[in-house]
């Protein structure tokens, strides 16, 4: 059964499809929110308060638009508000003292080429790699790669410009090329 | 490329969260059901009070005047004398407009119109609402 008809069930009243809605997506937003945050502390905490906010929000849910994409966009929500009242800004800790941008400073060249991907050709690598690269490059890769989100929808999903995400994501790409090259 | 890294990122494993996690979470979605249809059901017989109490204030207060008015004489003409009002019904018609007291009538219909909705609002959640003991007794399995 497809998102749309579970949602159309859930609204008319049937529980069951609730739980057919949790089932299918407590792995990729627990797993998402641990990328986001990365405090296994209080994951299952925000998991909960994810889909309770899901539940009480569903009737105002746009039918027309990808409830994928919603859901994931709900779970961003949550893990910025606990951010906010950790007080731990996201996604600046690339960035030096001066505000400059070593991501920039790699060479822009052909990003990620198979001969490196061959050379880290382990999943193991790769996965050291992945943890080695700034987390909110971390996060659109994995949403890029590993959920199959579409450019657009990671835009959507974290709230930022479309070409912000796309220059993100090549920055990504040139910085994860960087940390396999280097490894020995 | 694209795919290869595709590849290699789906075959990273992640974390499988606790078992009971999707149990707990539907349990709490059911304590929230559970307080937002009190408070729903709350609000509706809090609402059907008021304004039924309103609705007896306004049939007290603009009932009376509506019954003292030249277009409740008027109107009473239709029980008696039906014949002269057919035959002059246009005339009959235009007076009835001209002599309605329209703020005493939607001062009454108003309170009855929320109390109408009002009803129908804790009609609706009567059905949603089945408390947990009954529905356990109505489960065949338990």
């Amino acid at each position: 059964m497809n998102d749309k008809k579970l949602v159309e069930k859930i609204l008319a009243g049937d529980d069951t499809a609730f739980e057919q809605l949790v089932k299918i997506y407590l792995k990729p937003i627990y797993n998402f929110l641990y990328r986001l945050t990365g405090d296994s502390s209080t994951l299952d905490d925000l998991t909960q308060e994810t889909f309770i906010k899901v539940w009480k929000n569903l009737s105002r849910f746009d039918q027309s638009k990808k409830f994928r994409t919603w859901i994931f966009t709900i779970g961003r929500n949550t893990a910025y508000d606990f951010l906010k009242k950790k007080k731990s800004i996201p996604f600046t800790f690339f960035e030096d003292g001066e505000g400059n941008n070593r991501m920039n400073e790699i060479a822009d060249e052909k990003i990620l080429a198979s001969e490196v991907l061959e050379k880290a050709d382990a999943v193991k690598d790769i996965e050291k790699s992945l943890k080695k690269i700034p987390r909110r490059y971390r996060v659109i890769l994995i949403m890029r790669y590993k959920d199959d989100f579409s450019l657009g929808e990671i835009a959507e999903i974290l709230g930022k410009p479309y070409n912000t995400v796309k220059s993100q994501h090549q920055r990504a790409l040139r910085c994860l090329k960087k940390v396999i090259t280097e490894t020995p | 490329m694209d795919r290869k890294l595709k590849q290699i990122l789906q075959s990273i494993a992640e974390p499988d969260p606790p078992r009971n996690l999707a149990n707990v979470i539907l349990r709490k979605v059911e304590l929230e059901r559970e307080k937002w249809l009190k408070r729903e059901l709350f609000l509706s017989y809090f609402g059907m009070a008021s304004s039924l109490a309103i609705l007896f204030y306004a049939i007290a207060a603009f009932g009376r005047l509506v019954v003292n008015s030249e277009f409740w004489s008027l109107a009473l003409l239709a029980f008696s004398d039906l014949a002269v009002i057919a035959h002059n019904w246009r005339g009959f018609s235009y007076s009835l407009m001209e002599t309605m007291p329209t703020v005493n009538i939607i001062a009454v219909l108003l309170p009855m119109f929320a109390l109408m909705l009002l009803f129908n609002l804790y009609l609706n959640l009567r059905d949603k609402w089945v408390p947990k003991n009954l529905k356990n007794s109505l489960n065949p399995n338990t």
